[in-house]
């Protein structure tokens, strides 16, 4: 099982910084929500944790799925195993399967929807050994049937490791979090259990961020 | 008028002979072009797609000492290159100077800034979510360099194109390097200032139109790559 990762002072490395000097902890196998309105700092943490911000490293080993699913020139197959090793690749495979993307990994990656290449970027962040899984928006291009289920997948498959998620959606921290981290203008305002934060918001504030999810 | 018809008559009949000197200018003018262009974009995408991607104290000195480069006098770099390689100069023991090797040197200094501020453009111009990928990926150098010339194929291949322009138009820089000897150092450019200096202005348009179809070959065939696999090209 992996350590507990604890982040101190995170700051977004440019002018005008959206978030500064956020602390957070995630515990190893608990998934943990950042909450709150666009442009609240949500990303902006993943990506200085993920160390894809500009002058910025990797603050532990990651599987990163940012924002945006991307998929490159080439096949779906080739997108789902870019950077894994035999192994990884191996379970990418079967991770497409179940996220019922696995008959279409022939196919050009431009031939894909939004929502098929978030299945496959998040097979392929998931497959990863990482102790660490960080995921922006996982089930946002995801159709809003399939969610529950998909969230399920990524619980399941992120046991024993610390998942740290963002979303503005708070259906999708019904299914998918242990613990709130609820963000406004790049400040925590509140942490706590999932359960505890929708059932007492600290502040009007937050009660109108969690309204508005 | 007359005169413009003479000559345009005496320009396809030396092609029509197509002489051993015509060859030779040609073949030597491909192999120092070919090469040239090879040599900067093989030094230059690389170069391109780390500045791109890379962010360090003093990034904006070296994309400053790229946009310079692009627009860098050819006679200058000439200069510059011959008294390097001049006897008594730093590389004279090399002696290279007035053969085709000293004219590559030249040329691919003229064409490695362009290959280099090309195509960094051109992934500069890639989509966010592209880049942001591609971090979040962590893969090695080689690998991100695959990638990305790959998902700028169209800019990366402008780079080369616009390489190879550079080197297949040059003149001063390969004059003063080369010193356009004949049968040894002669090309399409420097044979047709040759040329018209002489007043044989049928050779010189001959030559002009070698040099229009030799570059019109080598960019169509670039462009057909460029649109490969692409419908928005």
């Amino acid at each position: 099982m992996s350590d507990r990762f604890t982040f101190t002072a995170l700051t977004f490395p440019t002018d005008g910084s959206v978030i500064d000097g956020v602390d957070m902890s995630v515990g190893a196998d608990e998934s943990v929500a950042l909450f709150g309105p666009n442009g609240g700092g949500k990303s902006s943490i993943m990506r200085v944790i993920a160390g894809t911000a500009p002058r910025t490293e990797p603050l532990a080993e990651i599987a990163y799925l940012p924002q945006t699913p991307y998929m490159f020139r080439g096949t779906v197959l080739s997108n789902l195993v870019l950077g894994l090793d035999p192994d990884e690749s191996d379970h990418a495979r079967r991770l497409a399967r179940e996220l019922e993307v696995g008959r279409i990994l022939g196919k050009p990656s431009d031939a894909v929807s939004v929502g098929e290449a978030q299945r496959i970027c998040l097979a392929r962040t998931l497959a990863s050994r990482a102790p660490l899984v960080l995921l922006d928006e996982p089930l946002a291009p995801i159709n809003a049937a399939s969610r529950t289920e998909i969230g399920a997948i990524i619980r399941k498959r992120t046991s024993n490791r610390a998942l740290l998620w963002a979303t503005h959606s708070l259906d999708a921290v019904r299914v998918l979090a242990d613990r709130l981290i609820v963000l406004d203008g790049g400040v925590v305002i509140q942490v706590g259990s999932a359960e505890e934060v929708l059932a007492a918001p600290a502040t009007e504030r937050v009660a109108e961020i969690l309204g508005a999810g | 008028m007359s005169f413009l018809w003479d000559s345009l008559r005496e320009a396809f009949v030396y092609l029509a002979e197509l002489g051993p000197d015509l060859r030779g200018i040609f073949v030597l003018t491909l192999v120092v072009s070919t090469t040239a262009t090879i040599l900067a974009a093989g030094i230059g995408i690389p170069l391109g797609v780390w500045l791109a991607q890379a962010r360090f104290r003093g990034r904006w000195l070296i994309l400053t000492i790229v946009n310079v480069g692009m627009g860098l006098p050819p006679v200058l770099v000439g200069l510059f290159v011959l008294l390097l390689l001049w006897g008594d100069g730093p590389l004279g023991a090399l002696d290279l100077l007035f053969t085709p090797s000293a004219m590559v040197i030249v040329q691919t200094i003229l064409a490695l800034p362009i290959a280099i501020g090309v195509t960094l453009g051109a992934v500069s111009g890639l989509a966010p979510a592209a880049t942001e990928q591609l971090r979040a990926l962590r893969l090695p150098f080689t690998g991100r360099l695959r990638i990305l010339t790959s998902e700028a194929r169209v800019g990366v291949l402008a780079a080369v194109a616009a390489a190879f322009g550079r080197v297949i138009a040059e003149v001063g820089a390969v004059l003063i390097v080369g010193g356009n000897i004949a049968g040894e150092t002669r090309v399409l450019t420097t044979a047709i200032v040759q040329e018209t200096r002489q007043a044989r202005f049928g050779a010189a348009i001959a030559l002009g139109i070698v040099l229009l179809v030799l570059s019109a070959v080598v960019n169509g065939g670039l462009t057909w790559l460029q649109t490969q696999g692409s419908e928005d090209v």
